[in-house]
């Protein structure tokens, strides 16, 4: 083994490594350099143009538009999936009867595809035979039909609701592995030491959880940001752009309008959102006492584990 | 400080009945060590008085008041873990002032009953550590330190000290006697350890199976075990038993080994009839000499099969009777394997058991 050298721990990487570059770097090399150029419907590039493409995105109306409505849609669906999240992971991980059956319930979602979810609802919502509708009408809380995606306050709450729906079974999945990792005896311990079930999960469930919640945050933004699938079949971003978000802006600028530069411009900006996000966010919520990080006590080991597996 | 009363204690897992009718008073004041093997009970019946066990029957009394049904946080009592459970995320003041904080005091007091506390303990220099930054031996103080900051009714221990290593665990056995020594608090300390039984208890409770064997002080169980269970789990190295013949004519008594050897006993009033009964007989390691011999002859003669020499003392394993005995001398004693050695029990420190229900009959 020796006689490989230093190296070799270099040479074995190498290939996923070229593979990585390959299938990751160079479409986003390729997609700043459309950006920076301007480029015909079928895709080749003509000449230089410096940030013209990306003047064009900002001085269009929808554009800037698309960005409140991408800020409201990734707030909305990951502070909802998180907010629910965790009551339900806290409930799963309580030992009661048919527990599992109940799990299996929460993580189906997650098997079916997104595209399957979003015709699904779509005609749960419709105005003419949907279910809601009839559900509504039958209940006596609604007289006659309302066609859902026709209005875009509703629409886009009902693309939100859908949105988290489909981002809990993910989110429980981390938080009740976190949930695992904090030992009984330290919630026996706030108990014999007078903390009331509410100051145990303020002062034990949340900090302990806090590595979770970051990793929760930060994937389902990123996750959510660029999900395309639930409103592009809902809403095609209707009506008249109320619920388009920047992937779907992006996607109709370049293949129903042709305008892949200005397409480009509005992906590199995406794309710098969301690392700008990333570091601010891990930046903001850094630990500042870097020491209890990695608690290395017998009961913190798991904890630990846990951790290094997630990041 | 609060006495602890114990009644007719009881506890079911589902059908599957782990607890047998418990009672034990403990008093204002008072180190009370629950001991026994593994899967006797103890710790259940500490969690029990912590509250974080129901009670399935009986009653359980802190002072005067019944807190069956009182729930863990409204219990004043403070519980030391085996794991500590020092909440990772929270520096060593942190940990120590939680439960002050949980009941709102404020923080002058927190202030006054900390520095008290981190003096008492030596936590000083530790108090704004994590507890990933501390040794064992550390953390193991910290977590009595939030227990004692609170001053509460009672403590209790789980095997507070199984996950130290032998040297630091007998320096915080002392240092634990030590403490309730200055404090003068009522303890309820649980180990499967017989050392730490022996050494810290005001009063031992040795528990087996769900009941309670014996309840007394460390010298009375030692000299006194009311049945073969107490004697052979307490005392180290462990008592030695032989099994035989109980034979009893009026006031004289013999024993009578499996291998026809007789032993002069002091008759006594347990042992009842005429009849002889089967018995074993027990005594400790330290209740025997061993006197080199040439010869094989003599029934009373054993042959060494290991012989460990810890210094001032020496620890030998004889072959004798069919069975295997240890003799601790407390002296230098020079044997070598395979020497056959002449086997003189001090019969006045024997004691005699049952055969049947193991209760002691002398």
């Amino acid at each position: 083994m020796r006689s490989i050298g230093k190296f070799s721990p270099y040479l074995l990487i190498a290939p996923s490594f070229f593979l990585s570059v390959f299938v990751i770097g160079y479409p986003i090399f390729d997609v700043v350099r459309m950006s920076l150029f301007k480029v015909n419907r079928f895709g080749k590039l003509q000449k230089f143009n410096g940030f013209g493409n990306f003047t064009k995105a900002f001085s269009d109306d929808v554009f800037l538009q698309t960005i409140g409505q991408t800020a409201i849609w990734t707030v909305s669906v990951v502070g909802g999936t998180v907010l629910l999240s965790i009551p339900i992971a806290m409930i799963l991980n309580e030992d009661f009867y048919g527990r599992s059956v109940a799990r299996t319930i929460i993580l189906l979602p997650w098997a079916v595809s997104l595209a399957m979810t979003a015709v699904v609802w779509t005609w749960v919502v419709n105005g003419d035979f949907g279910t809601l509708n009839m559900t509504l009408n039958s209940l006596g809380l609604m007289d006659g039909n309302y066609v859902w995606l026709a209005n875009a306050d509703a629409a886009f709450t009902i693309v939100i609701l859908i949105g988290i729906l489909v981002s809990i079974p993910f989110t429980v999945t981390i938080f009740l592995g976190g949930l695992t990792s904090i030992p009984d005896t330290l919630y026996e311990a706030a108990m014999t030491d007078g903390a009331s079930g509410w100051k145990r999960f303020r002062y034990i469930t949340m900090p302990l959880l806090k590595p979770f919640t970051q990793i929760a945050v930060v994937l389902n933004v990123i996750y959510v940001f660029n999900s395309f699938p639930l409103i592009w079949i809902m809403t095609n971003g209707g009506p008249a752009n109320q619920t388009d978000i920047l992937i779907t802006y992006v996607y109709k600028q370049a293949f129903r309008f042709g305008k892949l530069d200005k397409a480009a411009a509005g992906s590199v900006v995406m794309f710098l959102m969301l690392v700008v996000f990333t570091i601010l966010y891990f930046y903001i919520t850094r630990d500042k006492h870097p020491a209890a990080k990695k608690a290395k006590q017998p009961d913190g080991a798991a904890l630990e584990d846990l951790n290094v597996s997630k990041a | 400080m609060s006495s602890i009363n114990v009644r007719d204690v009881a506890k079911f897992y589902g059908s599957q009945q782990v607890l047998f009718d418990v009672n034990v008073a403990i008093e204002h004041g008072e180190f009370v060590v629950l001991v026994g093997p593994s899967g006797c009970g103890k710790s259940t019946l500490l969690r029990m008085i912590a509250g974080l066990e129901s009670v399935s029957g009986g009653e359980i009394r802190l002072g005067d008041e019944l807190i069956n049904d009182v729930s863990p946080q409204k219990r004043d009592v403070a519980m030391v873990f085996q794991t500590y459970a020092l909440y990772p995320h929270m520096t060593v003041e942190e940990n120590m002032l939680f439960a002050l904080k949980m009941r709102n005091q404020s923080p002058q007091e927190c202030a006054v009953a900390l520095k008290q506390v981190s003096e008492i303990l030596g936590l000083g220099d530790l108090l704004d550590r994590y507890p990933k930054q501390l040794s064992g031996g550390q953390r193991q103080r910290v977590a009595m330190g939030r227990a004692i900051v609170r001053n509460p009714q009672a403590f209790l221990f789980d095997e507070p000290l199984s996950n130290l290593d032998a040297k630091l665990r007998s320096h915080m056995r002392t240092e634990i006697r030590g403490l309730h020594q200055r404090l003068g608090s009522t303890s309820v300390y649980v180990t499967h350890d017989q050392v730490e039984a022996m050494t810290m208890a005001d009063r031992i409770v040795v528990m087996n199976g769900g009941r309670i064997e014996q309840i007394g002080t460390p010298i009375e169980l030692y000299d006194n075990p009311a049945n073969k269970f107490v004697a052979g789990f307490l005392g180290s190295p462990t008592m030695n038993f032989i099994d035989g013949e109980l034979r009893v004519e009026g006031n004289d008594a013999a024993f009578i080994s499996h291998h026809q050897h007789e032993f002069q006993v002091d008759s006594h009033a347990n042992m009842g009839d005429l009849r002889k009964r089967r018995a074993t007989i027990g005594i400790r390691p330290q209740n025997i000499t061993l006197t080199p011999v040439d010869s094989q002859g003599d029934a009373m003669v054993g042959r060494v099969r290991v012989v460990e020499q810890t210094g001032s003392e020496t620890i030998s394993v004889v072959d004798f009777l069919d069975t295997e005995i240890i003799v601790q001398s407390p002296r230098r004693q020079l044997l070598n394997p395979d020497q056959m050695v002449l086997v003189e029990f001090d019969m006045a420190a024997a004691h005699m058991f049952d055969a049947q229900n193991g209760l002691r009959l002398n």
